[in-house]
């Protein structure tokens, strides 16, 4: 979706806001570079959040982010080119830091887990969709990646393929593997 | 799926998958985050700044010649920093030798006292030998 969003933004597609504003922000104004991270701060940080299960890890990844974005605006191309950088950027940075920190969530219990995991405004089941994202935390740090790009940034398996630099068949084999997992969980889920 | 409800043909897959959209959906990181990036970009501004400004790419010559300014502040830097470790070793000798001097002249001076006053006991004695010999 990503991907072929940025193949259409051709030189008559209209201008929006998004990219008035990239615009702006490419020739040093400060306010435009604001307006673009209040734009997609809340993508992602979730991303951030999602993957580290930790709000003062994602802060400093999303903030990391924002900063390196702002020293890559000459070289990015458009307002959809930034949304796919700071996308494909945060997710490899909380792969990484999940890396080097070497942790072992699957060792949690899933109580632990659910105490972990920062509460957000729920609407429908709190607590499936707490429960949910715990389960995810127990998730080696590639299948949920795929997950969270799959069902929060809604990409298609190309782009997550791409995002992630995996060959399409192994997103598309981590995507079935994780989501059989998870039914597998016994959630109790309302039709 | 409740098999007695035809009406559904909602699979638990979909199910699943809306369930994780819902838990998944975005939420904002607050004022505090935007607030802490201004600070962020403001405190590294002119660095950036001048990272934006400075030419990707160097040209050769003018590399060649920072790099053979940088090996030269380090020789100078080097050098610099052992003459002042071989002065350090040498502050250090000194004052280790002229403590050492100190304790021995007080050792000598505990010496020659002690040696005074055994002298002095010796004479006492031989005083009192010979008031004894003479008013025996």
């Amino acid at each position: 979706m990503e991907l072929a969003a940025l193949q259409a933004v051709g030189s008559d597609a209209p201008v929006s806001v998004a990219d008035q504003d990239f615009a702006a922000a490419r020739e040093g104004d400060a306010d435009a570079f604001v307006r673009l991270v209040r734009h997609h701060q809340s993508r992602i940080f979730s991303l951030a959040l999602r993957l580290t299960g930790r709000r003062e890890d994602a802060e400093e990844l999303a903030q990391d982010t924002f900063l390196a974005l702002h020293g890559q605006l000459r070289h990015l191309g458009s307002a959809q080119h930034v949304r796919h950088w700071v996308c494909r950027t945060v997710t490899h940075r909380a792969i990484d830091l999940l890396r080097s920190r070497a942790r072992r969530p699957q060792t949690q219990s899933l109580d632990q887990l659910l105490l972990a995991v920062p509460v957000a405004d729920d609407s429908g089941d709190p607590l499936l969709h707490r429960t949910l994202r715990a389960l995810l935390l127990r998730l080696p740090e590639i299948p949920r990646a795929v997950v969270v790009l799959r069902f929060q940034e809604d990409l298609d398996p190309l782009d997550i393929a791409a995002t992630l630099e995996l060959p399409l068949n192994t997103v598309k084999s981590h995507l079935r593997r994780s989501l059989d997992w998870l039914r597998g969980q016994g959630l109790e889920m309302a039709q | 799926m409740n098999s007695t409800e035809p009406k559904h043909t909602d699979t638990s897959g979909d199910r699943l998958e809306r369930a994780l959209r819902a838990a998944l959906q975005p939420v904002d990181p607050g004022a505090a985050f935007t607030a802490a990036l201004q600070a962020r970009l403001l405190s590294a501004g002119p660095h950036r700044q001048v990272a934006l400004l400075r030419p990707r790419s160097v040209p050769r010559h003018r590399r060649v010649y920072l790099a053979s300014l940088a090996v030269a502040a380090s020789i100078v830097i080097a050098l610099g920093i052992g003459a002042q470790i071989a002065e350090l070793r040498g502050e250090q000798r000194a004052a280790l030798a002229s403590a050492q001097q100190a304790r021995i002249h007080t050792q000598l001076l505990l010496a020659l006292e002690i040696t005074s006053e055994r002298l002095g006991l010796a004479q006492q004695r031989i005083e009192q030998f010979q008031a004894q010999e003479r008013n025996p």
